[in-house]
């Protein structure tokens, strides 16, 4: 067998540096991270065409994500119309009207995630909050909107 | 010469080898760089700090959600920057003109501004405050709010030292 070198010694020993620092930031534990649990959040879709209700359906598996295979099902869908806010001079305040054929979407998901103290994570890379862009894709529809609700069921029991 | 014939550098290293431990060097600082350095050399022990932020143009699901309080993250690096003490709102305003030209202040239907008061832990030096893990705190600025339950931002409007 070869006999190894001090260079060879001297990568190897860097390599393994490399590693098991990167491991270390990777691997760090929240001392607050409590097992997975179920939480539901609501997406509010804004002007999409009145027909896309009918495309959507409780009890929809729907990917939440554009790229990472996360999944949520849908337990409850609620539209209204869609109400558009323009300020008018002559009247000196914003005047609230509906536009004919568009609504808004509000959609209540449910799914497993990690819930600790200053985070609800789904998945490696989604954080459910108030705020937060969310995508609904499912077969044959797709589109995205805004977290405005989320519960996570300790939350209720602390209640 | 430089190069022998066998690749060698100085008739010592191979080049690949040398190339592979310059690599190797070059990322091992560069990591013990970005991760190991204090925020400032010059930073003092940890400190006290109030400040309150404000976020404009928000839903009254946004206010709802910050209203539960909680630790607050700095989402992209996701370390601490404080607690939610207080969370105060009042309608949206706007700037419009009217059918005169004149500029009147009118309130923005369904949209909210919120101030929240943070208590943080920080470190501060002769020209900064630091809070988290190198976050700067500086009035005027933009800063990433999220909670467990809510994810803005908003403009920082004072900075107190208790």
């Amino acid at each position: 067998m070869k006999k190894f070198s001090a260079i060879d010694v001297f990568i190897i020993l860097a390599f393994l540096f490399i590693v098991t620092f990167v491991c270390s930031k990777v691997t760090k534990q929240d001392t607050h991270v409590n097992p997975i649990q179920k939480i539901q959040f609501t997406v509010l879709v804004t002007y999409v065409d009145n027909d896309i209700k009918d495309v959507v359906s409780v009890g929809d598996k729907v990917q939440i994500t554009p790229k990472e295979k996360i999944y949520a099902t849908v337990v409850g869908i609620v539209e209204n119309d869609y109400m558009a806010d323009s300020f008018n001079p002559a009247l000196k305040r914003f005047v609230t009207s509906s536009i004919k054929g568009k609504s808004d979407l509000l959609l209540t998901l449910v799914c497993d995630a990690t819930v600790s103290d200053r985070e609800i994570q789904v998945g490696d890379e989604f954080f459910a909050r108030v705020g937060e862009q969310c995508y609904i894709i499912g077969k044959g529809y797709g589109m995205y909107g805004f977290i405005v609700t989320v519960e996570d069921f300790e939350e209720e029991v602390e209640k | 010469m430089i190069v022998d014939k066998d690749g060698k550098l100085f008739g010592k290293i191979n080049i690949i080898d040398a190339f592979t431990i310059i690599i190797a060097i070059i990322v091992v600082f560069g990591i013990a760089l970005r991760f190991c350095s204090a925020p400032s050399k010059n930073a003092t022990e940890y400190i006290k700090l109030k400040y309150v932020v404000e976020i404009h143009n928000v839903r009254k699901y946004t206010v709802d959600a910050l209203s539960k309080k909680g630790i607050v993250i700095n989402p992209d690096q996701r370390d601490e920057v404080g607690e939610i003490l207080d969370v105060s709102y009042s309608p949206e305003i706007w700037e419009e003109f009217d059918s005169d030209g004149n500029v009147i202040f009118v309130e923005v239907p369904n949209k909210y501004t919120v101030k929240v008061t943070v208590l943080s832990t920080g470190r501060e030096n002769d020209n900064k405050y630091y809070v988290g893990k190198d976050t700067e705190l500086s009035v005027g600025s933009i800063i990433n709010l999220a909670t467990k339950y809510s994810n803005s931002s908003g403009t920082v409007k004072s900075i107190k030292k208790l």
